[in-house]
């Protein structure tokens, strides 16, 4: 069903009685700025839902004086609106009462006229001026809001994000009563149970420190505890000291909680002392083992005056070899003569001489002379082999004076480690007990402030505790289920509608904004957001861009209002357009001009506009259309003529 | 696609999930119903021209009432 006229009494901007005829394809309202456009797109509203919901936002009182004209001395409001098919609504209200936005006036006369929701008209008829500003100037987050509304998903959405959120929120929820409840159900432990538990510790103590009940009771008092503590303390410095080690424990003070201090560090502290008190006592071992073998080898003085000696003796030795050697040239010699000679008689004396016995003589005497130096030979061989022993001797007393040097300087050697290991045994079995002593006196100290200060929970507390936790974990785990579920599917849901508007998106999009890469596009919602996919023309799909530029934005809630309008189910076959131009450019208002020509063919279109230049590509576009002029306004209302370029 | 449809298609297009998934059946009659608690209170605020804010605090605010519930019995 079409518009056919609209009639309007003391509504907004028309105070005087106005009707407009529609042309069955295309009606458009030219005027500047205040000139009661939007009052007759909100009228038209007005007539058939009866309420203006888009200004909920403004108070009451101020709404009242919005939609009764400023000059309408009777308070009434009139709208009528006839339609193609012969059925009418007419809406009157009187201001005898507030009326809210959201507020239906009921309808005074009617004749078979469907009913319509405020998000249906919204979505699929009336694009308001003020919805496409927001699309241009709000910031990222508000533009996905509007074309979520515009889509009519945005309760879809809410609904996800609501038990998302709660979810989160049940969850802490839940940690922190689990928390409460083992909190409690540590402290409904009875008394006599702590009894139990103290009582048994005190035993395993007496047991293993061979104490009596008196000496315990003595023995966990704060002085006594203190005074073990600062005597711990004070043998540990010592010993530290004598160590040389930097012992860095905390200044002790007469409490317990610096025994715990104390405690805790000595805990770290001890295994490295006693190691290090292990180290010096294998140091010092080492080191008179060490002075033993050096004074088994002998003084160093003594060694080094054998060793000149034997040096001496065998020089002594070379000088007799070497004279022996001389001496044996001798006889060589005095035997060549005599056998190249082959004398009979002295040459001297000249008696008979007998060569073969002096050559035997001297033979012998040669014979006699090798040997001896041989003998000598030996005897150097042997005197070598004693000093280079000699020699390696002292070597390896410098050798140890050197490391027993070395230990010297980096252990107090004289120390008795032995003493001072048992000394800090006796005093690690002194702090195991002090350490055993203040956990017996905590948990007594526990136990008395659980039954003192605290009170007990009892049984039925615990109960309904539990019980309230149960029910809690089994309605989060419900909400889980729901929330998966939701998160999972809730973007397919609008991916879906969306998807149902693709043919006529790809068709409208063709017109107003045709893309060089692009053969379609289609717009998507995906993590939160719109984004326009292209679809190059070999089928790929692209993101062209998050949403969108200025001009875009514009482009697009007209095609997603025209694109949901065809798609619409319910009879109304009217789109109202208020000043749909905002933002384009002379070529985009001349390609919507053309889109609004074709879409006229399929629905009735009202539009009203500001724009004379758009104006004129409408009229090009469509010049069987009606147009009307606001041409100024007055008191009464605009005042109306025809339009034309 | 007036709200109550958006919001009942919604609620289809769960139960439906939630019939393929394995749950126990007192489980899935808990879980149904709790879906429809949410969806006719996001449908009553929607009516009353409720935007997502609106909702969602709605939904939020009615899971709420029922862990106070809980905790109040």
């Amino acid at each position: 069903m079409r518009l056919k006229e609209i009639f309007i009494r003391g509504f907004r901007a028309f105070n005087a009685e106005y009707s407009f005829q529609f042309e069955e394809k295309m009606t458009l309202f030219v005027g500047a700025n205040g000139t009661g456009k939007t009052s007759l797109c909100d009228a038209i509203q007005f007539g058939i839902l009866g309420k203006l919901p888009q200004y909920k936002e403004i108070e009451e009182a101020k709404f009242q004086d919005m939609i009764i004209n400023r000059n309408n001395s009777n308070k009434t409001v009139e709208v009528s609106l006839r339609f193609t098919d012969g059925s009418f609504i007419t809406r009157e209200k009187t201001s005898t009462a507030l009326l809210k936005p959201t507020q239906e006036v009921k309808i005074s006369k009617s004749e078979r006229v469907p009913t319509i929701s405020y998000e249906d008209f919204r979505s699929t008829i009336y694009l308001r001026q003020e919805q496409i500003r927001r699309f241009i100037e709000a910031d990222q987050k508000t533009k996905v809001q509007e074309l979520s509304a515009l889509l009519g998903v945005e309760a879809v959405i809410g609904v996800a994000e609501g038990v998302k959120q709660f979810m989160e929120i049940l969850q802490d929820i839940i940690k922190t009563k689990e928390q409460t409840f083992e909190d409690k159900k540590r402290r409904a432990m009875t008394r006599e149970e702590q009894r139990k538990v103290i009582s048994g510790l005190k035993e395993k103590i007496k047991e293993k420190w061979h104490l009596s009940e008196e000496e315990l009771a003595d023995k966990i008092t704060v002085s006594h505890l203190v005074s073990v503590n600062r005597k711990i303390r004070t043998t540990f410095n010592e010993i530290c000291n004598r160590l040389k080690l930097d012992a860095l424990l905390t200044e002790i003070k007469d409490d317990i909680a610096s025994v715990g201090i104390f405690i805790q560090e000595f805990r770290t502290q001890k295994d490295n002392v006693h190691n290090k008190i292990k180290d010096c006592m294998g140091a010092v071992r080492k080191y008179h083992d060490l002075k033993k073998m050096l004074e088994e080898l002998g003084d160093k003085e003594i060694i080094s005056k054998e060793i000149n000696k034997i040096q001496k003796k065998i020089e002594e030795n070379r000088e007799k070899i070497s004279n022996k050697g001389k001496y044996a040239k001798l006889i060589a010699c005095a035997k060549d003569y005599l056998k190249e000679a082959m004398l009979k008689n002295c040459p001297i004396c000249g008696q008979p001489i007998d060569i073969k016995a002096i050559l035997e003589r001297l033979d012998k005497i040669e014979r006699e002379e090798t040997e001896e130096i041989q003998k000598l030979e030996k005897e150097i061989e042997d005197l070598k082999g004693r000093e280079q022993s000699l020699q390696d001797k002292l070597n390896s007393i410098k050798e140890l004076e050197e490391q027993l040097s070395k230990i010297k300087s980096e252990y107090s050697v004289e120390e008795n480690y032995l003493e001072m290991e048992t000394k800090f045994l006796e005093m690690v079995k002194e702090f195991e007990q002090i350490e055993d002593l203040l956990n017996f006196r905590m948990k007594k100290q526990e136990a008395n402030g659980l039954t003192g200060t605290e009170s007990t929970p009892s049984t039925e507390e615990l109960e309904r505790d539990h019980k309230e936790l149960k029910d809690l974990k089994s309605l989060a785990s419900l909400i889980e289920i729901l929330n998966d579920e939701l998160q999972k599917r809730y973007s397919d849901f609008i991916n879906q509608r969306l998807k149902e508007l693709d043919p006529y998106i790809e068709d409208y999009v063709k017109i107003l904004s045709p893309h060089p890469r692009f053969s379609n596009v289609r717009i998507r919602y995906e993590n939160e957001n719109y984004w326009l996919k292209g679809i190059s023309k070999n089928g790929e799909e692209v993101y062209a861009r998050a949403l969108f530029s200025t001009a875009q934005l514009n482009e697009t809630a007209i095609i997603l209002l025209l694109a949901m309008a065809n798609s619409a189910k319910h009879k109304y076959d009217f789109i109202i357009l208020d000043d749909p131009s905002q933002s384009l450019d002379s070529r985009g208002k001349e390609r919507l001009a053309k889109l609004l020509a074709k879409v006229a063919e399929s629905k009735q279109l009202i539009i009203c506009t500001m724009d004379t230049e758009f104006a004129n590509f409408i009229k090009n576009s469509y010049p069987a259309g009606k147009f009307y002029l606001f041409k100024d306004y007055t008191d009464e209302g605009p005042i109306v003529e025809t339009w034309s370029p | 696609m007036s709200a109550d449809k958006t919001l009942n298609d919604l609620e289809e297009v769960l139960l439906k999930a939630l019939n393929e998934k394995d749950l126990d059946p007192e489980t899935l009659t808990k879980c149904k119903e709790l879906l429809r608690e949410i969806i006719v209170k996001a449908t009553a605020v929607k009516k009353e021209g409720g935007d997502r804010e609106s909702i969602k605090k709605a939904v939020y605010d009615l899971l709420n009432k029922k862990v106070g519930t809980i905790i109040a019995t």
